[in-house]
């Protein structure tokens, strides 16, 4: 018989297996009807069509799966270099009293809701969006001539950018991937940073002293020494941050909407709209509707099965980092 | 070694010191600016007009320095080159690019001062650090300092958009703030009219800090139980602990709110209004001829849900405390022969509980600001407040003002940064509580605990 403590603590630490084991076999038994219903043939193609928009309902999830590549490419490819520079600023690098106010900031910044971040959309949309990738189009004196538009055309009549008559939409730049990347990068940045900044203050101080005392500069040391031994801890950080990039569902639902119908075409086309799983699978559970959502079975398996890829990416993410830390740590063991 | 090679132009060590600082200086000078027209090219389209000349004078500034390094100093100065290479090929870039590019069906037409803004980085950047590092003597640490420019310029760029997206927040927030919509809650009453609405944002409020309380009140017996059987227990049921806290920490926020969904819409909806099950799970309210409705999920509800998320937080906050015991303590105690149990009351968890609490602070922080859990079981807040009342909240708010009811949005649309104003407080006033107690109470409160 074990002393108190141990049952205790054993049967309190069983409720987070109990939760996690209960909510992923909730998703697979919800999801498993999507394979026989809209059947895994139509669930890989590239063409989804909801209920909520008239004529035949096809769910594909490919454009879902595209939009969560993109959007989590995009906020991951613009929060690493500035969380690595904000880490290497609060470790290595500090100014004075920077590396330390640094750290406080992040630490502060972390606890803003990513819903602040999604309604501030419109703060970018304004000052960065519209300028860059609309420009001077959306005012009544632009020249039409400069993107090659005839004159007597522009304004196109009384619908304006009607993303019929021009292949580019100034008004579908509110719904972008790229916003949306964007607004994500800001999330996840405060919750990388101080995750690289431990990676880089866990490699011994003994390594690190040894190459300033024969003679390196902190930059040589950071580049040979504090970098290289630091990549383990670095991609555990860069993983979470992935993750919570491809999880977030608020600003994606609230910026970039809750359905995409295809894929972007080109593969890479950041200002179109796309959905990713988690928006997507929210609108087919019914969220668009605010609450009390009521979903038909079809969409609602789908809305599951889409959740459900959500699941499987994170744990192919958690697996392949543990895997990739334990190569490289056992390749830099010392 | 140089007076064997006197020139025509070999000048005293004096002045050529002197002109080596300037020509430092011109680089830096030259640089910087580069830099932070780039940095206004980001948000102005007319600052690329800079962009071509000020590349030009970077490119000056390096050929003043290559010439003057080759012809008096007689060295090679490959600094120089790149410095100017890079900026020559960015003004090429520049001049060859027109204003609009587009095609390939892209949706937008993007101006030509998105490129004008790394071009000008490109061609800034080097030429700062290569001015730092001659202006403070070209040494191995005059290096260190030359790549600050390099790791600052990020961090500004992002600290900019922070700034840029609170301003807004802030100022937009205090505009609709008023004594009367903290005070009043979001009401629907029926008129001979037909309805009216009222605004008001004291049931969202109040509906936050119950979602705190009761999530807390879950969570925090879990959390530190699971931490403490982790951080003190080694056998097989270590693993499975530590993965589904893991996996509970990396799954994303919004699988939570579909199992929400999943337990409430789908499995609650079949029980009538009344029924216990209902009660629980969905909450109800009295309509004003006293009818029972069930709502759309109630506090208590939300709150287990929520604590799904603060569960891992803070057992992963109990298992860095526990692993902070120093050794001595702990074997003082065990050689003084305390029980397991006494040992843990007495002495680990409070140690831990300076940890415990920011994990419990942090959890809390987000549970406030968490709406994809509350997505698909909560409600407009016009129901009261209560345990088995429907659930709201102020981040929920903001959602509902654009995918809520009609009538809720056309209402509360204009109060929506405020209500994200004060989410932010709560938040904010949380996590930076949680910080102090981390950074500066908790050194000062082990030493009383180690000394006493």
């Amino acid at each position: 018989m074990r002393a108190w403590p141990f049952v205790a603590s054993l049967s309190l630490g069983l409720v987070p297996v109990v939760l996690f084991a209960a909510m992923a076999g909730m998703l697979v038994v919800n999801s498993l009807p999507a394979l026989d219903n809209p059947g895994l043939d139509q669930l890989t193609r590239n063409e989804f069509a909801s209920q909520f928009s008239t004529g035949a309902r096809i769910y594909g999830i490919v454009p879902a799966v595209v939009g969560t590549l993109l959007v989590a490419f995009v906020a991951v490819a613009i929060a690493l270099p500035v969380s690595l520079a904000m880490a290497i600023m609060a470790t290595e690098f500090t100014l004075g009293p920077l590396g330390k106010l640094l750290r406080t900031l992040l630490g502060v910044l972390g606890g803003i809701p990513s819903i602040v971040y999604a309604l501030l959309a419109v703060v970018l949309v304004e000052q960065f969006m519209i300028p860059k990738f609309a420009g001077d189009m959306t005012f009544p004196t632009f020249d039409a001539a400069k993107i090659g538009a005839s004159p007597q055309t522009w304004p196109p009549g009384d619908v304006p950018f009607n993303a019929g008559a021009y292949p580019w939409d100034p008004t579908g730049l509110n719904n972008s991937t790229l916003l949306g990347g964007i607004l994500i990068a800001l999330l996840i940045i405060p919750f990388m940073a101080p995750l690289m900044a431990d990676a880089i203050s866990n490699v011994p101080r003994s390594l690190r002293e040894a190459s300033l005392a024969v003679g390196a500069n902190r930059w040589f040391t950071l580049r040979k020494v504090t970098l290289p031994l630091a990549v383990p801890g670095m991609l555990g950080a860069l993983s979470l941050g992935l993750l919570k990039a491809m999880g977030d569902a608020m600003i994606v639902i609230f910026v970039v909407g809750w359905q995409a119908n295809s894929a972007p075409n080109p593969f890479f086309d950041v200002l179109e709209r796309t959905a990713p799983l988690t928006a997507t699978s929210a609108g087919l559970l019914g969220g668009f509707q605010g609450n009390s959502g009521t979903c038909q079975a079809v969409a609602c398996h789908v809305g599951y099965f889409s959740a459900f890829m959500l699941l499987l990416v994170a744990l192919v993410v958690v697996l392949a980092t543990t895997v990739l830390q334990a190569r490289l740590r056992r390749r830099i063991a010392l | 070694m140089s007076s064997t090679r006197a020139t025509a132009l070999s000048l005293p060590a004096v002045r050529r010191l002197s002109i080596d600082r300037l020509l430092a200086g011109a680089y830096v000078t030259t640089g910087l600016v580069a830099v932070t027209a780039a940095l206004v090219a980001l948000l102005e389209n007319d600052a690329e007009m800079l962009a071509v000349p000020l590349l030009a004078a970077v490119t000056l500034v390096a050929l003043a320095n290559l010439a003057y390094r080759w012809f008096v100093l007689r060295k090679w100065d490959a600094g120089a080159i790149v410095v100017a290479s890079l900026a020559v090929a960015g003004a090429l870039i520049l001049l060859a690019l027109p204003e609009y590019l587009y095609g390939y069906e892209i949706n937008g037409i993007i101006h030509r001062s998105i490129f004008a803004a790394p071009v000008l980085l490109v061609g800034g950047l080097p030429a700062t650090s290569v001015g730092v590092q001659r202006l403070s003597g070209g040494t191995p640490s005059a290096q260190d300092l030359s790549r600050y420019p390099v790791l600052l310029v990020p961090i500004f760029i992002a600290f900019g958009a922070y700034t840029l997206l609170l301003v807004r927040l802030v100022s937009d927030g205090v505009g609709e703030l008023s004594w009367d919509v903290l005070t009043h809650k979001y009401t629907e009453t029926l008129e001979p009219t037909g309805f009216v609405y009222s605004a008001g944002l004291r049931t969202h409020i109040l509906g936050t800090f119950m979602l705190i309380g009761l999530t807390s009140a879950i969570s925090i017996g879990p959390g530190v139980g699971a931490g403490i059987f982790v951080s003190e227990f080694r056998n097989p049921f270590t693993h499975v602990v530590t993965f589904s806290t893991t996996m509970l920490r990396a799954i994303s926020v919004f699988i939570i709110g579909v199992a929400a969904f999943s337990l409430v819409v789908d499995f609650a909806q079949d029980y009538p209004a009344g029924d216990p099950i209902s009660d629980f799970i969905r909450g109800s309210y009295e309509d004003e001829n006293g009818f029972q409705h069930a709502a759309n999920g109630s506090f208590l509800t939300a709150s287990i849900f929520l604590s799904f998320l603060v569960i891992p937080v803070i057992a992963r906050a109990t298992e860095e405390g526990l692993r902070s015991v120093p050794r001595k303590i702990r074997e003082g105690s065990i050689a003084l022969g305390a029980t397991e149990g006494h040992g843990l009351l007495r002495i680990l968890l409070p140690w831990a509980m300076p940890n415990i609490i920011t994990g419990l602070l942090l959890g809390a922080a987000e549970a406030a600001g968490s709406v994809a859990i509350l997505l698909f079981i909560a409600g407009t807040g016009q129901h009261g407040i209560g345990p088995l009342h429907e659930a709201t909240s102020l981040s929920f708010a903001i959602f509902e003002t654009k995918y809520g009811p009609k009538p809720f949005q056309d209402t509360m649309t204009q109060y929506q940064f405020t209500a994200a104003l004060l989410l932010l407080i709560i938040t904010l006033g949380l996590t930076a509580v949680a910080l102090l107690i981390k950074g500066r109470f908790t050194a000062r409160y082990r030493a009383t605990l180690a000394g006493g």
